[in-house]
């Protein structure tokens, strides 16, 4: 029986796609061959020190806003308005401080999250 | 190795430098790159290797480029194809790239555990079509991507690989008739 054209490239490629090259070394070879630190690392090294001038940039514009624009004074209005609010609220207080603490560890552990992946 | 661990890979080499990371993609990609290249060299083992180690030092030093929007395999693979063709281009000069060419250059190679008479009439077949047929050929019936793959791998419009691909069949179905293969 003839066979196709199909059929005939089939019989040819069906084992040579099972093929598998030996490694003997090469991996290592190649090991060897690495530059001691890809191209893209200082680029990136450049890009996070703009980011921390960024945010230090950022700290230094809400410092002096805060200056500026007598930020203690809104604070001491915000907590007075909080402590008459609070005696409202005096029977959920315990729950309040539950919210307060989980607030305070996800913001902490976003900043530790933050801080390990700047790392290089 | 799946999409995610192909990104988790690359993103530990392109951020932290980490070699061992680097080592894991080479140990697992070696082998379809290296078969790459000995397909299109038609078995030259050295050269094959060289081109190989060329393609994982262009790709460990341009990492950050890679997107994950295909499989590493997928990106080395078109890496590949960009050095086997820069160094087809310099070969130019010497051999005349439309002839067939003369000689399997390494039938008795002995990295693939496939038996010699394969090999052999592999290489043989394949030695039959151009480079860009070969290349379109083996991607396709070897390692196994799709039109659209290739055409995005070679840079080349589908219609044009469709073409290489059509073309290059013809002639392995000839040549292996030819040759008894059908019997």
């Amino acid at each position: 029986m003839d066979m196709t054209d199909n059929e005939l490239l089939e019989k040819l490629f069906s084992e040579a796609r099972q093929m598998e090259v030996a490694d003997n070394g090469f991996t290592q070879r190649v090991m060897q061959q690495l530059p001691q630190q890809s191209a893209y690392r200082p680029l990136l090294r450049s890009r996070l020190a703009l980011s921390r001038l960024w945010t230090v940039s950022c700290i230094l514009v809400a410092v002096v806003l805060f200056v500026m624009m007598r930020g203690w004074e809104l604070i001491t209005f915000g907590l007075l308005m909080l402590a008459n609010n609070l005696q409202a609220v005096k029977d959920n207080m315990i729950l309040l401080l539950v919210l307060a603490v989980v607030g305070g560890l996800v913001c902490v552990s976003e900043v530790v999250r933050r801080e390990r992946y700047s790392v290089i | 190795m799946g999409r995610l661990n192909d990104i988790t890979l690359a993103t530990q080499v392109a951020m932290f430098g980490n070699k061992r990371a680097f080592d894991q993609i080479v140990r697992e990609y070696q082998s379809p790159v290296r078969r790459f290249f000995l397909t299109q060299t038609l078995g030259d083992e050295m050269l094959s290797d060289d081109l190989a180690q060329e393609t994982f030092l262009k790709a460990y030093t341009h990492i950050g480029q890679y997107r994950g929007t295909s499989s590493l395999l997928t990106w080395l693979t078109r890496i590949a194809y960009n050095v086997f063709y820069d160094y087809h281009r310099s070969e130019k000069a010497k051999v005349n790239s439309e002839a067939p060419v003369e000689g399997v250059a390494a039938a008795s190679s002995s990295l693939f555990a496939i038996n010699f008479s394969l090999k052999t009439d592999l290489y043989a077949a394949l030695a039959q079509l151009k480079e860009e047929e070969r290349t379109c050929i083996t991607m396709q019936l070897i390692d196994g991507y799709s039109i659209d793959e290739i055409a995005d791998i070679v840079k080349m419009p589908t219609g044009t690989v469709k073409s290489h691909l059509k073309r290059g069949k013809d002639k392995l179905a000839n040549y292996l008739r030819q040759n008894g293969y059908d019997r």
